[in-house]
């Protein structure tokens, strides 16, 4: 389990969200985000579950200004999303990386870095050291439209780092990457935050999620069907767990006998397994110590220098004062009293707690939440959420 | 891995390295003095030395060497010795010494002296040929230093080769032509990557501008249409009748190279300007953009920038070919061309320098007259007659008003011919304001006024293909006048001496309508044969001669060739820029072929709109009231709903098909900076910032992140 860091500070704030995408003739065709409330505190990572066309994507581009909330109340930095300053400050990988296949990797994150108005040798500088970071270097000159989908992901990575932002927003990070792109992500992720740097992360690869967030929300049909932080999510108060050495056939006999007389039985006995990342890992590491050649995109580097930089610790509060100073707050809807938002909040929580119900009875309990990735008590929620879909046609999730 | 693309990737990873820079760019210093400031540093010293033996030769002095010529064969003078052949000698000296034609003398003795192994068109003008020096070495070292060694020695070796192989080969044309291509695309890239580097200093819009010059340089969109360009013009000069004056040489090569050029890019700019916005939407790029601090207004003023900055690119090289042509062609005339050394005198006179014209003041009708042709009109005409107590309505008078006008105003363009007994076969026109260009014109000596004209004819047999005798007349003088032969429609010149100025600067010209043709026998082009002409029995029938406003002008020099080739491009520019504006518009809120299809429309609209206005001068639908049954009602409505678009058309786009630079440069015509500052006014304010306030409206109104595409 990874550590929280958290700020007091609160960069996006979400209340009764509600988009509905409608057809020429303005009749509504889908409803993908439904009145949702959510709020990401500085220094965190937020993560967003949720199948396809849960309303995900669609909730990004609205906190990045790429759609217009049709209800609801949306302030990022304290600021409407539209607004252009705001964006100085953040990060966006998009699902698919959408980058223009004529320029190169060097190109393109210099291209980017101009619009942030970065100075062109700390610009060099840091491409150079983004694409040292997601292995890039060795393809630097040579243009996107050649890459693997796994690599433009990496140069998607990158360019979404090139400010140095506060607010990462990242959908779906790891999609098209190896295992240990995979790997090398999440722990960058976690480096982020340990810097104060606040993460969006969508995704519907729960291990990514497990791994790294702080808080989250869960969403079907484009509500929140669950949120709080992965402990108060994950934790299993119904069961025990120890862990000790193997232990021979008798000694188990006399815990279970131990156990019996304190009224209580053992439910199963097994050997722990070790997770296919860790031993994908292990012979990776093992192949590139052995120097094996590999085509493509070489395995990351360490983390950019410049992403490494300690800032303030309260750069995102201070950041947050003065964009909050310079503008005015982002008005309220004015249909949203506080006592409708009091009351779908109160609904809310009844919802996701008999959901904890439902899914602490039908799985067994995982001792360690970074243990239970394939398995765990999320599999059952995703696999009875898939039977039902949506037919949201305008956002893809 | 290719050959070549191997080769690509080393000369990519050499060129990072310093050393490699400096060396390349000594190679390309050394080369660029090598071709071009050699030449200009052996032009210049024949020159001075041809300069320093005229005046030898027109000093009082003089004699003495033409003695020592015409004796020795050779003369010392200015510290070195001058040959002269004695069996030529002969012919330009007397025996007591004196030189018959000096220009001559100096002429023959010099011939051996020209610089050898350089071309003439290149050493003749020693300033253009270190401006080409300059140019050469610039475009070189920004190639080297800003990574483009690989395309420098991918493409100059393998077109130097091929150059060098025609040349031996006896394809000098093709050589040329090939070796032409090759410099025109290092001139590209090289141009679009300072352009690159400017826009640097821009901001976020000069990055999406700089990202747009890229594009251009690997999308396949705009690359098409510049390579197309970039191969097509080296090949028109192949393309000219060496047989044909080369006043006409030079004014097809300028009027099809610029032409090919601006209509290149003209639908260059519809296309990239269409797909760049049009494919970010669709291929989402725009997701990447919106999301990092880059205002929709930046956005787009950033690819408007970047489609016009490269319009200015491909301009430029359309444009210095052109000129570069020009010249080559005005010093190494052809050998078959006719009159060469006339020709090249011509091409100075009428098409390398810039002339500014007058038309003359026609007489209007004021307003008491017009009322009183309309009185009578309406009194006389039976047709009328249902006016005659009661008050006409006003749309009749108005037309009527107009018909006075526009009958008035041709009367005073027709000249009647002379077998009509009824009127005088004349008519006069007087130009005003002439006092300046008297004075101007007389202290430049050997400058002359250029009347050009054009005539039509009106009834009787107007056989156009025909020759037909018209007689000219300056300032009333009859007898003092001259005929000739003009073919109808079209446009021909007469030059007049500005000693014809009146000293209240006006000129009067008076066109007789002779008739005949054949002209009469024993009637020579003498001025006092007009006279006689005129007493001749008729041959023909009877036929009027008329002219439009514009088709008899008085032309005079009002400025060299090259300020008015600049400024012609600016305005080209311009148009293209309002051009490109419509392109980005479009893109902002429909997919890419529709946006192309609608900026072509518009396009064609605007170009034609001259014409359209024309058209639609003839095109009036029936007033209503004449209107009857549902067949005439239906084709009414059609009729005045096409005449209202087409109406609408030409108020919105007229103004982009009146800036006619090209023309203007192919028939020595001035254009100032007025004209310049007009088409600023009328198409960069006018067409491009509505269009771009609209098209920043939409896309910051729009959500960028509906899309219905399947990429």
């Amino acid at each position: 389990m990874v550590s929280k860091t958290t700020g007091s500070g609160t960069l996006v704030e979400a209340v009764g969200l509600t988009k509905v995408f409608r057809d020429f003739w303005m009749r509504s065709r889908a409803r993908a985000v439904d009145d949702i409330d959510f709020t990401i505190h500085s220094g965190t990572i937020f993560g967003m579950l949720g199948p396809n066309g849960s309303g995900k994507s669609t909730t990004i581009k609205m906190i990045l200004g790429l759609l217009r909330p049709t209800g609801g109340r949306l302030a990022v930095f304290g600021r409407p999303p539209t607004d252009v300053a705001v964006k100085r400050h953040i990060g966006f990988l998009p699902e698919e990386s959408y980058l223009y296949r004529y320029l190169t990797p060097l190109e393109t994150l210099d291209y980017y870095g101009q619009l942030f108005r970065i100075p062109r040798p700390e610009r060099r500088r840091r491409a150079e050291e983004l694409l040292e970071m997601v292995g890039l270097t060795a393809v630097a000159h040579r243009p996107v439209g050649e890459f693997s989908k796994g690599m433009t992901r990496r140069i998607g990575l990158a360019q979404a780092l090139i400010n140095d932002p506060e607010l990462l927003i990242l959908d779906e990070p790891t999609s098209g990457l190896d295992p240990l792109g995979t790997r090398q992500v999440k722990e960058l992720l976690v480096e982020l935050r340990s810097r104060g740097k606040t993460i969006l992360l969508s995704s519907h690869l729960l291990a990514d999620v497990q791994d790294v967030c702080d808080d989250m929300v869960m969403l079907y049909g484009g509500r929140i069907q669950a949120r709080g932080t992965v402990d108060e999510l994950l934790a299993d108060t119904d069961h025990t767990l120890i862990k000790a050495p193997r232990l021979s056939s008798e000694v188990i006999e006399q815990i279970e006998g131990v156990l019996q007389k304190a009224g209580v039985g053992i439910e199963s006995v097994e050997s722990p397994r070790q997770r296919l990342e860790d031993l994908f890992m292990d012979i990776v590491e093992k192949a590139r110590a052995a120097q094996m050649a590999t085509s493509g995109a070489l395995s990351g580097g360490e983390t950019a220098e410049f992403l490494r930089t300690d800032g303030p610790e309260d750069e995102a509060e201070a950041l947050l004062e003065q964009l909050q100073r310079e503008a005015p707050q982002v008005e309220s809807a004015p249909a949203r009293a506080a006592a409708e938002a009091q009351e779908a909040k109160a609904q809310e929580k009844a919802q996701q707690d008999a959901l904890m119900s439902d899914l602490t009875k039908e799985e067994a309990p995982a001792a360690d939440p970074t243990e239970a990735s394939s398995g765990g008590p999320d599999a059952g929620m995703i696999e009875g959420l898939l039977d039902g879909g949506d037919d949201e046609t305008e956002s893809k999730d | 891995m290719s050959l070549i693309d191997a080769l690509r990737r080393a000369l990519e990873r050499a060129q990072r390295r310093i050393w490699v820079r400096v060396i390349a760019s000594i190679v390309v210093i050394a080369a660029g003095l090598l071709i071009f400031g050699r030449a200009a540093w052996q032009g210049q010293a024949f020159i001075d030395r041809f300069l320093e033996v005229r005046d030898a030769l027109v000093s009082d002095e003089a004699h003495v060497w033409a003695v020592d010529l015409l004796e020795n064969g050779r003369a010392e003078i200015g510290g070195a010795f001058i040959e002269l052949d004695p069996s030529i000698g002969e012919n330009l000296i007397t025996p007591e010494g004196e030189i018959r034609s000096v220009d001559e003398l100096v002429a023959v003795m010099m011939a051996p002296l020209q610089p050898a192994n350089v071309p003439s068109w290149l050493w003749k003008e020693p300033s253009v040929a270190w401006g080409m020096a300059a140019a050469a070495i610039t475009t070189g070292l920004v190639a080297v230093w800003t990574g483009l060694i690989p395309l420098l020695v991918l493409l100059g070796v393998p077109a130097g080769l091929a150059s060098w192989g025609l040349w031996l080969l006896g394809a000098s044309e093709g050589a040329l032509a090939l070796s032409t291509a090759a410099v025109l695309l290092v001139l590209f890239h090289a141009l679009t990557r300072m352009l690159m580097l400017g826009m640097e200093l821009i901001g976020p819009a000069g990055a999406v501008a700089a990202t747009v010059l890229r594009e251009s340089g690997r999308s396949r969109v705009a690359l098409a249409f510049v390579i197309t360009l970039l191969i097509l013009l080296p090949l028109l000069p192949l393309s000219l009748d060496t047989g044909a004056p080369l006043r006409h040489q030079v004014q097809s090569l300028l009027d099809r190279s610029l032409s090919l050029t601006f209509a290149m890019v003209a639908v260059m700019t519809m296309a990239l300007g269409c797909s760049t916005i049009a494919f970010d939407i669709r291929d989402r790029h725009i997701w990447h953009l919106v999301s990092k601090p880059l205002g929709t207004h930046s956005y787009l003023a950033g690819k408007w920038l970047g489609v016009i900055s490269l319009n200015a690119v491909v301009l430029i090289i359309g444009s210095t070919f052109a000129a570069a042509w020009t010249g080559y062609l005005r010093w190494s005339p052809p050998p078959d061309a006719m009159n060469s050394a006339a020709d090249i005198a011509i091409v100075s006179d009428e098409i390398l320098t810039a002339h500014a014209e007058r038309t003359p003041d026609y007489p209007e009708l004021d307003e008491n007259e017009i009322r009183n042709r309309v009185e009578a009109i309406l009194r006389e005409d039976p047709e009328y007659a249902q006016y005659t107590d009661s008050v006409p309505p006003p749309r009749l008078v108005r037309v009527l008003r107009e018909e006075v006008r526009d009958e008035y105003g041709m009367d005073q363009r027709r000249a009647e011919s002379i077998l009509n007994q009824s009127v005088d076969p004349w008519k006069s026109v007087t130009f005003s304001g002439l006092g300046d260009v008297r004075e101007q014109l007389l202290s430049a000596s050997g400058e002359s006024l250029n009347l050009r004209l054009r005539f039509r004819l009106y009834g009787g047999s107007s056989d156009e293909h025909q020759r037909r005798l018209v007689g000219i007349a300056i300032n009333g003088q009859l007898e003092n006048g001259r005929a000739g032969a003009f073919i109808p429609t079209v446009r021909q010149q007469i030059m007049i001496s500005p000693r014809a100025i009146r000293e209240d600067g006006t000129l009067e010209v008076t066109f007789v309508n002779l008739t005949h043709w054949p002209v009469p026998a024993g009637i020579n082009w003498q001025p006092a044969d007009l006279r006689a002409i005129t007493e001749a029995p008729p041959q023909r029938a009877p036929f009027a001669i008329v002219w439009e406003a514009q088709d008899i002008e008085l032309l005079y020099p009002a400025g060299g060739f090259l300020g008015t080739y600049t400024r012609a491009m600016v305005v080209q520019w311009v148009k293209l820029a309002a051009l490109s504006a419509v392109a980005c518009f479009m893109a902002t809120f429909l997919s890419f072929p529709v946006a192309c299809l609608a900026s072509l429309t518009i396009l064609a609209g605007a170009a034609l709109g001259p014409f359209l206005s024309q058209a639609l001068g003839f095109f009036t639908p029936p007033p209503l009231q004449a209107v009857e049954g549902v067949g005439q009602t239906i084709s009414w409505a059609l009729d005045s709903f096409i005449r209202t678009i087409a109406s609408t058309l030409v108020y919105l786009l007229g103004s982009f098909g009146e800036f006619t630079p090209i023309e203007r440069v192919i028939q020595g015509r001035v254009i100032d900076w007025a004209m310049v500052g007009r088409s600023v006014l009328q198409l960069g304010l006018f067409w491009c910032g509505p269009l771009l306030l609209t098209g920043w409206w939409i896309l910051r109104n729009r959500q960028l992140a509906l899309y219905s595409g399947d990429s």
